[in-house]
């Protein structure tokens, strides 16, 4: 027996009822709503989106520039306040004591590994 | 090719009214749904394009339309509001007093159930759907649409039991 068969009178009973109809006054509200009927050369002529530079500064060209003017604040403070500025006393990268600190841990922690293996 | 937005509502408006108005058992928003539905539509004809069963998608669209609309209504309406429910009948009326009274309480048995549960029968036996079209249909297992549709039919039966009774 085909499980998709109604198989009682009951079921047969139900689908036997008639259903309610659309209301005829629905079908110009539903198809004149947003020109839904007879405009199809508005639908095709629907303009097509083109992205701009505009676009990509979203949410706006202000806020970006804003933005931007902010970064640049900090790196004005930030190259304001660099060692060589206020004469620090921390050494640069290209000063050989640093070089030579490097160079005296580099070896300390290659002993250590020596000492480890053993 | 754009389709005739007016011969398709011509061809499928009573069938997508009859099931939105069970489903949603309200005629406001059977007709805000359908409205919904045919403008989606005319703002994308070609998705008919590939479609071969032109009802069963707008059926699928439909019931996808009233499941959003009945959630949004649900954040907006207040509990009151959601139990004062309008009472529709999907039944056309006759003027036999029993054939009337049998369709009313038909009528109640279904918004008893379960809006899904209803929607399986819908589909079942006044679209005359196969439990893989209703499963396709409704997004679901035919194992489910099946299951719900047998849970519905017994609390039709359950509920009408009486009304068959005093018929006899």
């Amino acid at each position: 027996m085909n499980p998709d068969d109604l198989d009682s009178e009951f079921e047969k009973r139900l689908s036997r009822l008639p259903l309610r109809t659309v209301p005829a006054d629905w079908r110009d509200e539903i198809l004149s709503s947003n020109n839904v009927s007879g405009n199809e050369a508005e639908q095709d002529s629907m303009p097509v989106r083109v992205w701009t530079w505009r676009d990509w500064l979203w949410p706006s060209p202000y806020a970006w520039g804003a933005l931007a003017a902010v970064w640049i604040g900090c790196f004005a403070l930030n190259a304001a306040s660099t060692p060589d500025s206020i004469g620090s006393t921390k050494s640069s990268p290209s000063d050989p004591s640093a070089t030579a600190q490097v160079l005296y841990a580099f070896q300390l922690n290659r002993n250590f590994d020596e000492l480890t293996i053993r | 090719m754009s389709p005739d937005l007016g011969a398709l509502y011509d061809r499928h408006a009573c069938a997508l009214f009859a099931f939105l108005l069970n489903f949603t058992r309200s005629e406001a928003d059977t007709r805000d749904v359908m409205q919904e539905l045919f403008l989606k539509l005319a703002a994308r004809p070609e998705q008919l394009d590939p479609v071969r069963d032109v009802r069963g998608y707008l059926i699928r669209l439909a019931h996808r339309l009233a499941i959003d609309a009945h959630r949004r209504r649900a954040r907006q309406a207040s509990a009151i509001e959601r139990a004062g429910l309008e009472t529709v009948s999907v039944f056309a009326e006759t003027s036999d007093p029993d054939e009337a009274a049998y369709r009313v309480a038909v009528s109640e048995a279904l918004a008893e159930l379960p809006p899904e549960q209803r929607a399986v029968v819908h589909l079942k036996l006044w679209e005359d759907r196969t439990f893989a079209e209703i499963a396709e249909l409704l997004g679901i297992p035919a194992n489910t649409a099946a299951s719900r549709y047998r849970y519905a039919l017994d609390k039709l039966q359950t509920h009408l039991r009486p009304l068959y009774d005093e018929l006899r």
